[in-house]
């Protein structure tokens, strides 16, 4: 576990994980502080990844907590099934702990296999499965040959660190097992990898269009509105795009040095971003054709968003934001709050790696006190306060808190119910920062009750 | 006789673990930090869960055991946690919830609180209350009541118990799925009849949104001062069968009597209540009281041409399908087809349903047969959709609903909202019906 551990933690790719003193690595390996956490565990990393595959069942081997308080809870929509709404448990119990569950998992997944008919099942370990030693890569073989699917053993505990970590062991996952069993009919002419995009409130269904319009093909979605089958043959894209998650940059590098497929990192959260996204792209492929398209393309795009911003943009302008999210979100959202003219104030860096937090400079030209570390929920409105900020953007855990505040308040988080991403995201996101910060609610909030007035 | 289908697994479940229960119970005391002891995803998953549900701050923390501690399993996660959260956060008690994990490791919590307490000496007036609730045993409703129960093992022990005033006091112990409504229903109840009520846990306070600023530990809930005096009340009412160990702690401890109710829910059950009121206070019973009683019975009978006829399943954690099951089969006379819940025994057993599971929401999908309608939590909507079924959410998670923490389900009031609520959508389906040509 430790070996694996080390080589998953360890991002050769990261410049910053090479030049790193001792001290340095040690502290990006810090651990949580018992009594003070956020976020979720490793297994709660490894199911978002996967989750969006939604034509292959999720089985997870544990005690109850991990799937009765999980299922049916992600943002992520698709077209491809209905199984990511599906919580499927082992649900150990105590005569489980002691006998050994392994049988129990076994028949649990010919019983999915026979009834549900997925086209394939991921089994993930959790914390007690995997402290009472269960071999849960030996019963996905053995129930894989006789169900005749894939089952892909999923090695998940929690307490093997946080949802950073649990997104590369899904990663690894799929890398070990699923990434080359099948061949693609026909691959396009400018076939990549999306990585990194789960389709969180139809995102996906945002970003796709651009792809179409300008001639890139996607062959294989990880994962948002992904299907199994494509997943198995993203070893023969072109090049790999990462978008959302520094923390399967791991499936990118792998794809690139077992199958030479390049690899790009970007963002659609952005007018300037995606054309900056697209033309990575188009290096990569050293085609002037995909140039010319994405540069005609984005530029109508461009003004065609504008003149559907238009309404939106006085009430948003200089209006100071605080963003409080995570990973490559705490800077992507920036050039779109940019671009929309409001002021951001800080952003936060937890869950962020350090090219995260570099990108985050980069946007604030440098200056670290823009960097707003881990926090609770007042030091999340002392500072709203202190810079008059008019909106908190955050995930769904902090919603209460801007409520409790009594400060407008727009949610990035997984169970959201609306996406932000693309050209129609951009406009997407200008009206509903614009209806929480025009709302009439903030007005009777902040007034006195009769009793109250002196 | 209470089934249980003959499969390995869970397939969506209907179960929460007593994880989640305990820390409910513990959101509902004053100044109290629910502290998790498990990996973080224990705390994370339910911290999630629980905000959407309360659509409020739900203050909990975790000791966020991480893999070499695992192995080890010293005290310092533990210790740490303890800590931090008194260092951060200042409460006055907190609630430590052990999980399958720590459980399955073998950790002694009390043994390793005691050593707390050596090493810690000025951090001695914080009540540290440990509850064993691992994830591979019981449900939501059997950690809420053991976490009740701990609290009052732990607080009454560590603090003197007086009697303070001349009022008859009574320990009111709500049951996890007592709404903000509910309890205030009670507690006007209680002072009316002259008594001095006192609410555990009191969500309504804490979770009911009347805090109307940011909080790091919940806060007006049942307060500590208040925990250590129930000792001295002279009666103790149990709302749910999950809140009778919590009684027996008080009866045994301080020799208070307690009368249990299974269910508040419906005319009869709430008569129940009001008879034993009137004989213990003397008291007469308050003009508004009869009047929700007429309305609810005349709300009845307008609604009762739609429920002949008609049947519904129900799945929820055991307490509540008892008080909603009884209600509608032997008050409304809608048939109960299927009622799945959470444990295998339970007075549940006597409801007069063509099916009582314990199982999951597949089990319920699969005994639905000519069900009209479903009561369930949100988790039940796909199950619904798919089926074409109209679903009234009751029970934990409530994720995309507004409002329901603030409906009545019990006393003569939540007997004329539920009648009206199910008979309109029993009303729907015969306007529906009689409508097609």
């Amino acid at each position: 576990m430790k070996l694996r551990l080390q080589a998953l933690v360890n991002e050769p790719d990261c410049d910053h994980n090479q030049s790193k003193t001792e001290k340095q690595k040690k502290e990006a390996c810090k651990k949580p502080t018992p009594g003070a956490t956020a976020g979720g565990c490793a297994f709660d990393g490894a199911q978002i990844v996967l989750l969006p595959v939604a034509d292959a069942a999720h089985l997870i081997h544990g005690p109850i907590t991990c799937c009765g308080h999980s299922y049916n809870n992600r943002g992520t929509r698709s077209t491809v099934g209905d199984m990511h709404t599906y919580g499927f448990t082992t649900d150990i119990s105590e005569m489980d702990i002691i006998m050994g569950s392994e049988s129990k998992l076994k028949e649990s997944i010919i019983y999915i296999a026979e009834k549900y008919k997925p086209k394939a099942v991921f089994v993930y370990s959790t914390c007690v499965t995997s402290m009472i030693g269960e071999d849960i890569e030996r019963v996905c073989e053995e129930a894989s040959s006789e169900v005749k699917l894939p089952v892909i053993p999923v090695d998940s505990p929690g307490f093997s660190g946080s949802k950073n970590l649990g997104n590369k062991f899904a990663g690894e996952a799929l890398i070990k097992h699923v990434v080359g069993t099948a061949e693609p009919e026909d691959i396009g002419k400018f076939p990549i990898n999306l990585i990194g995009e789960y389709n969180i409130a139809g995102e996906l269904w945002q970003v796709e269009p651009i792809f179409k319009a300008v001639g890139i093909d996607i062959l294989s979605k990880m994962t948002g509105n992904a299907a199994y089958e494509e997943l198995c043959f993203a070893d023969k894209a072109k090049a790999s795009v990462v978008i959302c998650s520094r923390a399967l940059i791991y499936i990118a590098r792998q794809l690139k040095e077992t199958h030479g497929i390049p690899y790009i990192e970007g963002s659609f959260y952005g007018m300037k971003q995606i054309k900056e996204t697209l033309l990575k792209i188009a290096s990569i492929f050293e085609s002037k054709e995909l140039e010319k398209n994405i540069e005609s393309y984005t530029s109508k795009m461009e003004k065609e968003t504008y003149k559907q911003l238009k309404p939106y943009l006085p009430a948003l302008k200089n209006k100071k934001v605080l963003v409080y999210t995570g990973g490559v979100k705490s800077w992507s959202v920036l050039y779109q709050l940019e671009e929309l003219g409001m002021e951001v104030i800080k952003s936060s860096t937890r869950k962020s790696t350090e090219e995260d937090i570099e990108r985050i400079l980069e946007h604030f030209d440098g200056d670290e006190s823009a960097l707003m570390p881990k926090g609770d929920g007042k030091t999340i409105l002392n500072l709203l306060k202190e810079h008059n900020a008019s909106l908190l953007l955050a995930g769904g855990r902090n919603m209460y808190t801007a409520m409790k505040g009594q400060v407008p308040f727009l949610d990035v988080n997984q169970e959201r119910l609306f996406a932000y991403a693309g050209y129609e995201g951009m406009v997407e996101l200008a009206k509903h920062i614009t209806y929480t910060l025009e709302s009439p609610v903030f007005e009777v909030a902040h007034s006195k009750a009769p009793w109250e007035v002196a | 006789m209470v089934k249980v289908i003959d499969k390995p697994l869970s397939v969506n479940p209907l179960k929460k673990s007593q994880v989640l229960g305990a820390v409910t119970a513990f959101l509902g005391i004053d100044s109290c930090m629910p502290l998790v002891h498990g990996s973080q995803g224990c705390m994370a998953f339910t911290k999630n869960f629980l905000t959407q549900h309360f659509r409020e701050v739900t203050p909990m923390q975790s000791t966020a055991v991480f893999d070499i501690a695992t192995i080890l399993g010293d005290d310092s996660n533990l210790h740490d946690g303890i800590k931090n959260v008194i260092e951060k956060q200042s409460p006055k008690i907190i609630g430590l919830v052990t999980t399958g994990m720590t459980e399955t490791r073998g950790d002694d919590t009390k043994a390793t609180i005691l050593r707390f307490r050596e090493k810690y000496p000025e951090y001695g007036d914080v009540v540290i209350v440990p509850v064993s609730t691992p994830d591979f045993k019981g449900d939501a409703e059997t950690g809420y009541g053991e976490a009740v129960a701990a609290l009052l093992e732990t607080a009454l022990s560590c603090l003197n118990v007086k009697k303070y005033n001349t009022k008859k006091q009574v320990n009111i112990l709500s049951g996890m799925h007592s709404t903000a409504a509910d309890i205030d229903w009670l507690k006007r109840l209680m002072a009316d009849f002259n008594i001095e009520a006192f609410v555990l846990p009191d969500l309504a306070s804490s979770m009911g949104g009347q805090v109307t600023r940011y909080y790091g530990l919940p806060e007006e809930g049942a307060p500590l001062e208040r925990i250590a005096k129930a000792g001295g009340a002279d009666f103790t009412i149990a709302i749910g069968s999950c809140m009778e160990r919590a009684a027996d702690v008080l009866l045994e401890k301080c020799s208070i009597p307690y009368k249990k109710f299974d269910t508040l829910t419906g005319v009869k059950a709430t008569d129940e209540l009001i008879s034993w009121l009137i004989d213990y206070t003397g008291e007469p019973v308050p003009e508004w009281v009869q009047i929700e009683r007429k309305r609810a019975v005349d709300a009845m009978l307008d609604a009762h041409f739609s429920f002949g006829g008609k049947s519904c399943s129900i799945a929820a954690e055991p307490s509540l399908a008892y008080s909603l099951g009884r209600f509608i089969s032997e008050e409304l006379g809608v048939k109960l087809q299927s009622v799945v819940t959470t444990a295998k025994e339970g007075n549940f057993e006597k409801l007069n349903a063509e099916h009582i599971i314990c199982g999951d929401m597949e089990d319920l999908e699969e005994h639905l047969s000519d069900s009209d309608f479903v009561l369930s939590n949100s988790n039940a909507l796909n199950i619904c959709k798919r089926k074409g079924l109209p679903l009234y959410k009751v029970g934990y998670p409530i994720k995309d609903m507004l409002g329901h923490f603030h409906r009545n389900f019990i006393g003569y009031i939540g007997a004329m909202n539920l009648t009206f609520d199910l008979g309109n959508i029993c009303l729907e389906l015969d306007i529906e019906e009689s409508h097609r040509i």
